[in-house]
């Protein structure tokens, strides 16, 4: 096929790099815009480059942020006691969420995984280590529950050992509001083996 | 459970077939190299979505064809179910169950189960302890859902910890996490194996002696890479997962540099073996040709007694010439175990051979990929 514009073609070969975004869309989304007011379009193009001009990681726990540290680490009203540890930053998005968890947080930006090539020095371990002074009492670990997460727990909880400092990993189980019966049955025995006594 | 009616598209030498079985004895013949196994095949894609003829899915599509598409209406005592394999020769294979497409293939597994004895069988008492250990990895899987997720996990942790085996930089604590995990999902497939042949040894030996119409006897030992047969046998007493898990760690500390050396696994259930002992002594090593198929036969048939019983409900039983093989009197004796199975399904070239038997039974022949029913 022949497109009419280039600048219309890279356009849409961008969108289409993107994830989850195939072919179709990616002409969808090109042609929207293109039929939107210049400044409308401006503003994305900014909010675009603002992401990689403005945006870094914090260097306490590693979140994206403005700035540095970020809002949630120098928030004096947030609970200095409890570290929540989370594989990357939107999961910190997923638990913000809840409204729940008041404490601090700590992004790892992966999991152990050697296939990929990732090792204990990929992640932010050491700084995790680093954190845990007098103030912290608890770590919560809220880390998939797959292989790499798997290994990862026990790699931090191998290294916190001797650390005077509590550490828990959140609960897996059935989903709140299904079925027992409409359970996988992985779940469901994971759910079995991490019953609570009552 | 019974399988009701099959369609075949492209599949082997079928450009286009229909079938439908009876619920007693479904007796297939024809000339070798017609398509009767093939029939067979089907029947256990549409069960398990894989092959017992070969690992490569896409030798079954038909010659110069890009897909196989095969169908089967499956009738349990409540209900009735479709269930359609479709396998591309470039985009790999779907199921649909009545016409709804399954995430993950392992989904389908253990909702129908099959038992298939075929003349490779006799690769599972002769041959490599890898063909052993799929056997036993497929029955415990039919049987419990959680064995294949806990082989899956088990062999991601192998292939995470061999890509650090083989990596240029190992840290030492970094191997020890892997350890860990290769023991923790490991130590579950043992158990799950050890608690398996315990309650199968026995099972396997009646149903060989009656075959064979002799007294000899059957045991299974698990041969373990990670701990001798003396300690094994101290397991299946406590039968501990958590013991099993640390034995198994242990090994690993033991044989950390060689595994460094070699930048391979080397010990865990993926190296493990079962020894098939045929009145003490290994039936691998010292087993005639007739005891070595008698073997074979007798380990599918008291597969088929262990799902049906464990299941509460009888196995598709696949037989692909299975009678050849035999001497009239096993044959016999074989004739026995199907008056109280479920649905089978028989291949034989022997034409115009007739079955005595209290069950429903409907003959088909075979040629060149076309059917001929007989009544």
């Amino acid at each position: 096929m022949q497109y009419t514009s280039e600048s219309l073609e890279r356009l849409i070969n961008e969108f289409s790099k993107l994830p989850s975004i195939g072919r179709k869309t990616a002409q969808r989304l090109a042609f929207h815009l293109l039929k939107q007011p210049k400044e409308d379009v401006l503003v994305l193009s900014k909010a675009l480059a603002d992401i990689k001009e403005k945006i870094g990681r914090c260097s306490v726990c590693f979140n994206v942020t403005e700035q540095d540290p970020c809002v949630l680490c120098t928030n004096p009203k947030r609970d200095r006691n409890t570290i929540c540890v989370v594989e990357e930053a939107n999961d910190v998005l997923a638990i913000e969420r809840i409204d729940q968890y008041r404490g601090q947080y700590h992004v790892l930006g992966g999991l152990l995984n050697p296939l990929d090539g990732i090792g204990p020095d990929d992640l932010k371990i050491k700084e995790l280590l680093l954190r845990l002074n007098g103030n912290v009492k608890e770590v919560i670990l809220a880390i998939n529950p797959n292989v790499s997460g798997d290994a990862t727990v026990m790699y931090i909880a191998e290294k916190m050992n001797g650390i005077p400092v509590k550490i828990s990993r959140i609960a897996r189980g059935i989903p709140i509001g299904s079925d027992l019966e409409f359970a996988d049955m992985t779940t469901l025995t994971r759910a079995m083996e991490g019953r609570v006594v009552l | 459970m019974q399988i009701t009616q099959l369609r075949l598209n492209d599949f082997r030498n079928y450009t286009s077939a229909e079938l439908s079985f009876c619920e007693g004895i479904n007796f297939i013949q024809g000339h070798n190299g017609q398509g009767k196994t093939s029939v067979l095949e089907a029947i256990y894609f549409l069960c398990l979505s894989r092959s017992f003829k070969t690992q490569d899915d896409t030798t079954a599509i038909r010659f110069e064809m890009p897909y196989f598409d095969i169908e089967g209406r499956f009738r349990t005592s409540s209900l009735e179910m479709s269930v359609r394999t479709i396998c591309h020769r470039t985009e790999g294979k779907s199921v649909l169950i009545d016409k709804k497409r399954l995430d993950r293939l392992s989904e389908l597994v253990g909702k129908f189960p099959s038992v298939v004895s075929s003349p490779e069988d006799v690769q599972i008492v002769s041959g490599s302890p890898g063909n052993r250990r799929r056997w036993i990895d497929i029955a415990l899987s039919q049987m419990h859902g959680v064995y294949l997720k806990d082989l899956q996990e088990y062999r991601q942790a192998l292939r995470q910890r061999n890509a650090l085996l083989n990596s240029p930089v190992i840290r030492s604590d970094n191997l020890d996490v892997w350890d860990k995990e290769l023991a923790q999902t490991g130590a579950k497939i043992i158990r799950r194996r050890i608690d398996f042949l315990k309650s199968f040894s026995g099972l396997a030996e009646q149903v060989y002696r009656q075959i064979a119409a002799d007294k000899e006897t059957v045991d299974m030992e698990y041969k373990s890479s990670i701990a001798g047969s003396e300690i094994l046998s101290g397991w299946t007493e406590a039968g501990s997962t958590e013991k099993i898990q640390k034995i198994f760690l242990e090994q690993l500390r033991f044989g950390r540099e060689r595994e460094i050396q070699r930048k391979l696994s080397l010990f865990g259930p993926h190296k493990d073996d079962v020894v098939l002992l045929l009145n003490k002594k290994s039936i691998r090593d010292y087993g005639s040709q007739g005891q070595l198929k008698t073997m074979a036969i007798a380990l599918k048939f008291a597969e088929f007694l262990y799902m049906a019983d464990r299941l509460e409900q009888k196995p598709l039983l696949l037989l692909d010439d299975v009678f050849s093989e035999l001497d009239w009197d096993r044959r016999t004796h074989l004739m026995n175990y199907l008056e109280n199975a479920g649905q089978v399904f028989l291949t034989s070239a022997d034409e115009g051979m007739k079955f005595d038997t209290q069950k429903t039974i409907r003959y088909f022949s075979v040629e060149e990929g076309r059917f001929l029913e007989q009544g």
